[in-house]
């Protein structure tokens, strides 16, 4: 629905006013926020099957067989997935009610391409055959080019292209993945929906297995990102205008993850316990790593999206541990983890549109003239920081629990035993990061006011003067106040990411049943 | 012969139109009039194309066979359709046969035939007086082709397959539409970008030594060609495709390792045709040396009757089986590789748009070759699937292309035209942008177009060989990320703000209907229809192979 609504923007009929259009994709977002909620309630909390299955009459490609119904396109909820639809619908509105003041040029194709990448992201979320999945994880990457590339900061284009290689990279292994189940399933006339494929009654050769696991785990480390794949996610949305950059951090990440329970744990499961413990090792060095670059960074918004590297190892570690713990931890860690990281990267929006800069060293101060900004964002970042009662905490706890209680040291494959060991160092990333959110606090917010009103002459790439001139600020007091819009969006992210910390089971309760049944397959077959 | 009649109405109207061209010629030539209007060459190539058009007009009888086939014939059951299709009829002693999958092969090759002279018109100009033997030549192409499409022996193929590459030798060396200043500017430039083989000649005739290395090229093909058919019928006693079939199902062939080569050989002659390794040098210098109307036959017809003949004789011959099918699928693979590292290397040097479209040719051609070698019904089914596509695809690219070329102002530009030329375009006219987008998109793979579709039904087929064909597949892997690549620089080079806007905003060329528009538009809506409609037209594949 999304894709056409913003499809619909381009109709000769549609107005042109900019206040029009902004209206709308809001108001649609709106809409389809209440209409993804709706799903979410009329599912059974405790249901592990799919609902709300719809598919397109004919076949893409016939299979020849009446067992196999060939490949399609199909929808279906369950839990995990009609609440990953809520999230998105979440996320968006808010990057579309932020976008008012942060997109300045060509908002009717601004509005369409997040409108369009909202659909696009519900797909990935509402697939219910590997075909359906792989179309919309892929066709995700056009309107993400296109708001990296088009609205982006001066080096734009290049990142925009490095994502795409990217992604394509990945996309290519899942492709050949996926035809290699298909292919398995035309000639064993077995469905390939996903519950077909879950509680199926053929054993998949673990050869086909194998290659599957290997393509789809690749794919989804590099959009998660793993270390060493994540080279391309500082670029991609440090660049990428603020409200895109919330949706691709805070969403559109969280699709690998979603991609790994789906077609690793939930159907391949055989051979994904032999490549679980090297995404543990490989996420463990990526929350090390993602801390070290966050630490390092001078851009704020730079430093946010390394520290996505950091959060999303979290989740991988919690992921490849195959414990309920770990799978709980993992989902509810992304969910926090979107959260936090819109409202950070809003945050930094706010500041550098305010500010006109990014850059740490000439920062500081701010809590003197915008306090219910600097109030909000110490909100967002003690939960960055996993501490106690903020949405941050329980998924991070449960991630690292379920890798501590991991069965997987009982089987002698490859860095089984190192499980325990590197997950001690990876919790060395909690203290990383408290480090890193510290220093951005304090040098942004707190500390002498290091701003120099007119002085300002450089913009967050460093390269031209660009900044504002006396005649632009004269009263900081009343320039950088936060504007409602701008209020709106952190205030409910900040008081979503309270709410939660404070009753995640909110959540929980919606993916327990979920995880459990997950986890028990897994331990009843192979351990 | 009452009842073949209507299998060869295409091809007798080519064969008409073809004396007529030759007649209007000459006539032209004398009083410069046609039919009471001033001559043009414009006007002749129109003739070409409403010969075209007749000729494919005579497949409307079929239409009712191809519904049946497609599983769809229910949603037109309020109207009556003469079945014509016969699976089994041969003519001239079993040499040519008229199959539904011949009729299939005939209506692409006229229909891409007719496209291709749609989108010549504006670059037969510089021909001149020699327009007439221009469509001549365009015709006995498309003839040797239509032969090719109902040849049911290897000899019947091999003359099909030698009139089309004649008429082609002749068409590259003879009109060009050269001038002088263009020679020195193409020799520049290929020995600048380093592209172009044939710089280290230095200065030369570009099409001449396009048509000579063709003609060479080819004799090596045809030889080879006929060395393969010669050890076949040693072996088997008959060069007839339908008695050989018979001998493979009821396990009658020799297993002798002579036959096995002659196989492989006989199968890297016909990848001559469609320009796949290690065939492949002769596609980039022809199209640098010729015409656009001559580079674009070659890029879609030439290229359909080439498929056709591996195709057919992948559903005779592939029944020998060796463990030298390995080397071609090495060939496949290898020409997916060559073709999109060209076009990478292009699209980084910001080379010219023509080079760009001869690795794309080569490309595509990579993986048709690579269903045909695979040599199972799928895959064979899914490599006709693809060339269906990428007929589609190649004509989206040409067309837009082909405007960009058209819209320059003198004919020294045009063959040094980069491909950066396209930057500021989204600018200039976005509904032209969309619809070439779209069209680079498909091309490069990507979900809900056509050309992702194709893929992945090819993908599937080759899968089902088994798992060991994950590896060469992991080559076509690594041939789709430079795919990618170029194909997002392309689109990079369209959304990049133009210098100087306003001059660039007065050439409203774009947003003009024309012919390069309107099939731009038509494949780019086509690239949406083909995927989504893409099951039946599988099915209706898989009951005529």
């Amino acid at each position: 629905m999304p894709v056409f609504a913003g499809l619909l923007i381009f109709a000769p009929f549609f107005p042109n006013s900019t206040i029009k259009i902004r209206r709308y994709a809001k108001g649609f977002c709106i809409f389809h926020l209440i209409y993804s909620l709706l799903f979410l309630l009329f599912l059974n909390p405790k249901g592990t099957s799919f609902g709300f299955i719809e598919k397109l009459p004919f076949d893409i490609i016939p299979s020849f067989s009446p067992l196999n119904s060939g490949v399609t396109v199909s929808f279906g909820l369950d839990n995990l997935s009609a609440l990953m639809c809520v999230f998105t619908s979440f996320i968006v509105l808010f990057a579309m009610i932020l976008s008012k003041s942060a997109i300045t040029s060509k908002q009717r194709l601004f509005y369409s391409m997040m409108l369009i990448l909202e659909g696009l992201l519900t797909g990935v979320f509402a697939a219910n055959d590997l075909f359906t999945f792989f179309i919309f994880f892929n066709l995700e990457i056009i309107p993400a080019y296109f708001l990296i590339s088009m609205w982006g900061g001066a080096k734009a284009k290049k990142s925009a292209l490095k994502f795409v290689l990217f992604s394509c990279f990945g996309a290519i292994l899942m492709l050949i993945s996926t035809a290699l189940i298909y292919a398995f399933a035309f000639d064993s006339n077995i469905a390939t929906d996903f519950e077909s494929l879950i509680n199926r009654t053929v054993e998949i050769p673990l050869l086909v297995q194998l290659f599957a696991v290997i393509g789809f785990t690749v794919a989804f480390a590099i959009k998660l990102p793993v270390f060493p794949f994540h080279t391309w996610l500082s670029d991609a949305h440090t660049e990428a205008p603020g409200p895109a950059s919330m949706v691709l951090a805070g969403v559109s990440l969280k699709t690998a993850a979603y991609g790994i329970i789906r077609a690793d744990i939930q159907m391949f499961y055989e051979m994904f316990q032999l490549v679980a413990p090297v995404v543990i090792f490989l996420g463990a060095i990526g929350i090390l790593w993602g801390s070290y670059l966050a630490m390092s960074q001078n851009d704020i918004k730079k430093m946010v999206a390394n520290s996505s590297v950091a959060q999303m190892g979290i989740v991988a570690v919690g992921l490849a541990s195959l414990t309920e713990y770990g799978l709980n931890g993992a989902i509810f860690h992304s969910i926090a983890h979107g959260l936090i990281v819109a409202g950070l990267f809003a945050g930094v929006e706010i500041i550098y549109l305010k500010f006109k800069t990014r850059k740490l060293e000439l920062l500081g101060g701010i809590s003197k003239f915008a306090p219910k900004l600097c109030a909000l964002m110490v909100i967002l970042c003690a939960a960055y920081m996993a501490i106690p009662l903020t949405i941050g905490f329980p998924g991070v706890l449960m991630c690292f629990m379920g890798s501590f209680s991991s069965p997987l040291p009982e089987k002698a494959f490859f860095l089984t035993n190192l499980i325990q060991p590197v997950t001690i160092c990876a919790t060395l990333g909690i203290i990383l990061t408290a480090a890193y959110v510290l220093r951005f606090l304090h040098r942004t917010f707190f500390g002498l006011l290091e701003y120099q009103y007119g002085n300002l002459g450089e913009n967050p790439n460093g390269n031209s003067n660009s900044g504002p001139k006396n005649s632009a600020i004269n009263t900081p007091e009343g320039n950088i106040q936060l504007a409602q819009h701008q209020s709106i969006v952190l205030s409910v992210l900040a008081a979503a990411v309270i709410i939660f910390g404070l009753y995640p089971m909110g959540i929980l309760d919606k993916i327990s049943t979920f995880s459990a049944l997950a986890i028990d397959t897994i331990l009843t077959n192979i351990f | 012969m009452e009842n073949n009649f209507i299998y060869f109405i295409s091809d007798i109207l080519i064969a008409i139109g073809a004396v007529l061209s030759i007649a209007a010629g000459f006539k032209m030539k004398e009083k410069n009039s046609f039919w009471g209007r001033k001559w043009s060459p414009k006007r002749h190539v129109m003739l070409l194309s409403t010969v075209l058009f007749l000729s494919l007009l005579g497949f409307i009888p079929f239409i009712g066979d191809f519904l049946k086939l497609t599983e769809l014939s229910g949603l037109f059951s309020g109207l009556s359709f003469t079945p014509y299709f016969d699976f089994s009829k041969t003519i001239l002693n079993g040499s040519l046969i008229i199959s539904p999958l011949a009729v299939l092969f005939k209506f692409l090759i006229v229909s891409s035939a007719f496209v291709a002279s749609l989108l010549s018109l504006p670059f037969v100009k510089v021909l001149n007086q020699r327009v007439a033997s221009f469509s001549t030549l365009f015709l006995f192409v498309v003839l040797g082709g239509l032969l090719l499409s109902v040849s049911n022996d290897v000899l019947s193929l091999f003359i099909s397959l030698e009139i089309i590459s004649v008429a082609l030798c002749f068409l590259i060396a003879n009109f060009s539409g050269k001038k002088e200043g263009r020679l020195l500017a193409l020799s520049k430039e290929c020995e600048d970008n380093g592209i172009c083989p044939g710089a280290s000649f230095g200065i030369f005739n570009a099409p001449l030594e396009a048509s000579v290395k063709y003609f060479t090229t080819n004799a090596v093909a045809s030889a080879f060609m006929l060395l393969a058919a010669s050890y076949i019928y040693l072996h088997l006693g008959t060069l007839n495709f339908s008695d050989i079939q018979i001998l493979a199902i009821n396990k009658l062939l020799p297993q002798s390792p002579l036959l096995n080569a002659a196989e492989v050989i006989f199968f890297s002659a016909l990848v001559f045709k469609i320009g796949g390794y290690p065939f492949y040098l002769w596609v980039m210098d022809v199209f640098k040396g010729s015409n656009y109307a001559i580079s674009l036959l070659i890029s879609s017809t030439i290229q359909t009757a080439g498929a056709a003949a591996l195709i057919k004789s992948a559903l005779a011959l592939g029944y020998f089986g060796s463990i030298l099918n390995f080397a071609l699928i090495l060939c496949a693979v290898l020409t997916l590789v060559i073709g999109s590292l060209l076009a990478f290397r292009i699209v980084k040097k910001e080379g010219s748009i023509k080079d760009f479209l001869s690795a794309n040719t080569i490309l595509n051609a990579g993986y048709i070759f690579l269903g045909v070698s695979f040599f199972t019904k799928g895959a064979l089914c899914a490599a006709i699937f693809f060339l269906i596509v990428y007929l589609v695809m190649n004509f989206g690219l040409w067309a837009g292309f082909g405007l960009i070329l058209k819209n320059l102002k003198g004919d020294a530009e045009k063959d040094t035209r980069v491909i950066s030329s396209l930057r500021g375009l989204a600018y200039i006219s976005p509904a032209f942008t969309t619809a070439f987008t779209i069209c680079i998109l498909s091309f490069a793979g990507f979900p809900l177009m056509a050309g992702f579709g194709a893929k992945f039904y090819l993908l599937v087929e080759i899968l089902r060989c088994g798992v060991w064909a994950v590896h060469p597949l992991l080559f076509m892997a690594f041939s789709s990320i430079l795919c990618v690549y170029f194909c997002f620089k392309i689109i990079q080079f369209m959304f990049q703000k133009p210098d100087n806007l306003k001059v660039f905003k007065k050439n409203a060329v774009f947003n003009k209907t024309n012919v390069f528009t309107l099939i731009l538009m038509l494949a780019s809506a086509l690239l949406f229809i083909l995927f989504f409609i893409s099951g039946p037209v599988i099915k209706m594949l898989n009951a005529i192979i």
